[in-house]
């Protein structure tokens, strides 16, 4: 009779059983450096910031003030300004950032000569720092000496333009868009370009215009990436600050301070570092909202 | 565990602990700086000097070193973020300077937040503490008295001009200004150009119209007070001024490029500050004569008759204002090295030291003793010096002074490039906005 050997009544694991177990959780080793890195910069700061906007600082102390910073902000004339002023200002990114970045995109789809060379033209904008974009075309703007003002000063009467409201609004706007266009048309090339040659071959012989190619083909199947853009560029719009501060300083007369410009100036320049948190607060709120909003118009489209 | 999976991980520890070394090396390394002489921040770019300002501080700190055997570190910030950085150090307890240097018209935005130390044992101790005019000690005494700073220097505001553009001196009033302004016009000219935004408007060129036409700022609690008849009247006349293109639009506009008009004698004056002939290089006179001397370049033009000065622009029946405002030294709360800066400060209030700071700065010392230096005697000098004695007034009370005076210079902007707005409207919302954000 052939005995079984007893049975063990602890539970062995198996080397093999060991080492899956283990090569699970190397992805997080991996992770973890970054993840760590993501907490003390982003997370940290962003709930500090919160429990700021419930304070006041005087000589570095803390000092718990409840609400009152948010009611003061609700109450301050400027702040609904800026966001009126913020609320154009990305209306008119969005419209001609989106817009322009698509036409550039289905142009450089086209694939003609050069293409590689326009794309490099494409790009200066984008590696051109916030300050330097700001200089540059408030230089362009300049009464004396600025290009585009020379040309301009015959329909203007003279009129400086980045001294005027409106003027310096429309400086701000395409200067914003200039920038922009690089990562909105490379993104939407991108898109462009999953779209099967196949599909828009077969249309065409169908006798369908480009237009319509377009309109009915290829902006439906790049309708997710055309999503995401329009939620990048809206928050990008909502947040932005150096460029304006550079070029207008959100004047003049407080003409181009968007909500961004308010936050710097309230935390920044007046010391107001909780209700200068409390904007931030609101801020990101808005941004939260406009990104669901998106999200739930994607949702839908694509359900229906 | 496989032998390439063991690789990545000790190559994460690996990784993770040179990051904790440098941030640890890092700490070491601010330790060992809070202990070396003392740090200054200053808007004055001593490393490589641009402005007779900045070369003052080189050759002071040179000097210093030199005399005492102490290193002083300067720190150079723009001067429209200094405010701002040296609160930020204090309120988030971290890289605080030892000295700091700041303007006066700021102290009750230091005051508000709690950021100096209060120095008034320091300065009625010093020996130097007599040979301070009550002017400049009263700029740096916040409103429940206490010193909080020390002045170096006390400027003025005034009008600098083209001699040949006004052949019979600047106009004293508005209502002469504006009939040189259409003879002017008539030949291509603007008559005067100023900055007209943000609070330097309102510190410089717009002061001396407001207290002429009897307008307040503030009440005697710091709230906002500037919504009243006389306000409207400077309004008014600003807005004639740009309407007729009196003024170039750019004065409106942020920055400094309304200079250039009165620069390259497209304007016949400028409503500046007694510190501003350091930045008016190079000039071209209205006959094409080019002045390219650095600093010397204002005085050389006023030498060779070219150019002259007068006292601020007034209403008809009022009297000039000129601010009277410091630019000196104050100890931010967190100062590592307390003794170093007072030490510091007491060599910068020697006699000569204070009137080459007035020299190279554009302001009169603020010691009495430095005034009587020969170098003070030229016209410039004693223009300044006229005006600050005969002139000078207080800058205005708000309790939240920065805040509201851009609230007030923004509105100011906002009513001349919009003249369909009615002036007391806007100015009544802008008041009682700022008042209502009072904590």
């Amino acid at each position: 009779m052939v005995t079984q050997p007893a049975r063990s009544a602890v539970r062995t694991t198996t080397p093999a059983v060991a080492r899956s177990r283990f090569n699970r959780f190397v992805p997080l080793w991996m992770l973890l450096p970054t993840l760590l890195i993501l907490l003390a910069l982003q997370l940290y700061p962003a709930l500090y910031s919160v429990y700021l906007s419930f304070n006041r600082i005087q000589a570095g102390n803390l000092i718990w003030v409840g609400t009152r910073n948010y009611e003061r902000l609700f109450r301050d004339a400027r702040f609904i300004e800026s966001l009126g002023t913020s609320v154009v200002f990305v209306g008119c990114y969005l419209v001609l950032t989106l817009s322009i970045g698509m036409l550039i995109a289905v142009l450089l789809n086209q694939r003609v000569k050069l293409t590689s060379l326009y794309m490099v033209l494409l790009f200066i904008p984008w590696v051109v720092s916030d300050v330097v974009a700001g200089t540059m075309w408030r230089w362009l703007f300049q009464q004396d000496y600025g290009i585009i003002q020379q040309w301009l000063n015959p329909f203007t009467n003279n009129v400086s333009l980045y001294a005027n409201p409106t003027g310096s609004m429309i400086i701000v706007i395409l200067a914003s868009v200039w920038r922009a266009l690089p990562f909105t048309s490379l993104v939407f090339l991108g898109a462009l370009q999953t779209v099967p040659r196949e599909v828009l071959e077969s249309a065409a012989m169908d006798g369908a215009s480009r237009i319509t190619s377009f309109s009915r083909i290829s902006f439906p199947l790049i309708r997710p990436t055309f999503i995401v853009v329009t939620i990048f560029t809206t928050i990008g719009g909502l947040n932005a600050v150096g460029l304006i501060l550079t070029l207008t300083g959100g004047g003049p007369g407080g003409a181009t301070q968007t909500s961004g410009v308010y936050l710097y100036k309230i935390g920044w320049q007046f010391g107001d570092f909780g209700q200068g948190a409390a904007i931030s607060v609101v801020l990101f709120l808005i941004n939260l909202v406009a990104t669901l909003f998106y999200l739930q118009f994607q949702r839908e489209r694509t359900m229906g | 565990m496989n032998k390439t999976s063991f690789s990545l991980f000790r190559l994460t520890v690996v990784v993770l602990c040179i990051f904790t070394l440098a941030g640890v090396s890092g700490l070491q390394r601010t330790s060992a700086l809070a202990e070396k002489p003392i740090t200054l921040w200053t808007k004055l770019n001593a490393a490589s000097p641009q402005t007779s300002q900045d070369q003052w501080l080189a050759d002071t700190l040179k000097a210093y070193t030199k005399d005492t055997g102490n290193e002083a570190t300067n720190v150079v910030l723009p001067y429209d973020q200094i405010n701002s950085k040296i609160n930020l150090a204090v309120q988030s307890k971290g890289d605080v300077p030892d000295l700091a240097m700041i303007d006066g018209q700021y102290l009750a935005f230091f005051v508000h937040n709690g950021t100096l130390m209060d120095l008034t044992d320091f300065v009625k101790s010093a020996p130097w503490f007599k040979d301070l005019t009550p002017s400049s000690i009263a700029a740096c005494t916040a409103p429940d008295g206490k010193i909080m700073c020390v002045p170096g220097v006390q400027t003025a505001s005034f009008v600098y001009y083209w001699k040949s553009m006004y052949p019979n001196g600047f106009p004293a009033t508005t209502d002469d200004l504006l009939k040189e302004a259409a003879r002017l016009k008539k030949e291509g000219k603007y008559a005067v150009t100023f900055k007209g935004s943000e609070n330097f408007s309102l510190e410089v060129c717009y002061f001396s119209l407001m207290h002429s036409a009897g307008a307040a700022f503030n009440d005697e609690n710091g709230k906002a007070a500037w919504a009243n008849p006389g306000t409207v009247k400077v309004i008014e006349f600003v807005r004639t001024l740009f309407k007729e293109k009196y003024a170039p639009e750019v004065a409106l506009a942020t920055g400094f490029d309304y200079e250039n008009a009165f620069k390259n004698a497209d304007a016949g004056a400028l409503l500046a500050g007694s510190w501003s002939y350091a930045f008016l290089n190079p000039l071209t006179a209205p006959d094409g004569t080019k002045f390219d001397n650095g600093p010397d370049s204002v005085s050389n033009a006023a030498k060779a008759g070219k150019l002259g000065y007068a006292p601020p622009l007034v209403f008809p029946g009022g009297k000039p204002a000129s601010q009277a405002n410091i630019t000196g030294w104050a100890i931010p709360v967190g100062s590592q090295n307390v003794e170093g800066a007072k030490a510091f400060i007491n060599y910068l209030m020697q006699t000569k030291v204070d009137a080459a700071f007035g020299v190279g700065f554009g302001a009169m010392p603020a010691m009495l003793s430095a005034r009587a230096e020969d170098v003070f005697k030229g016209d410039y000098w004693k223009t300044v010096a006229e005006i600050q004695e005969k002139y000078s007034v207080p800058l205005p009370f708000l309790v939240d002074y920065d805040k509201g005076m851009l609230a007030l210079a923004d509105t100011f902007t906002k009513l001349v490039s919009q003249p369909n707005l009615d002036p007391m409207k806007e100015l009544q919302a802008a008041q009682d906005n700022y008042n209502n954000s009072l904590e």
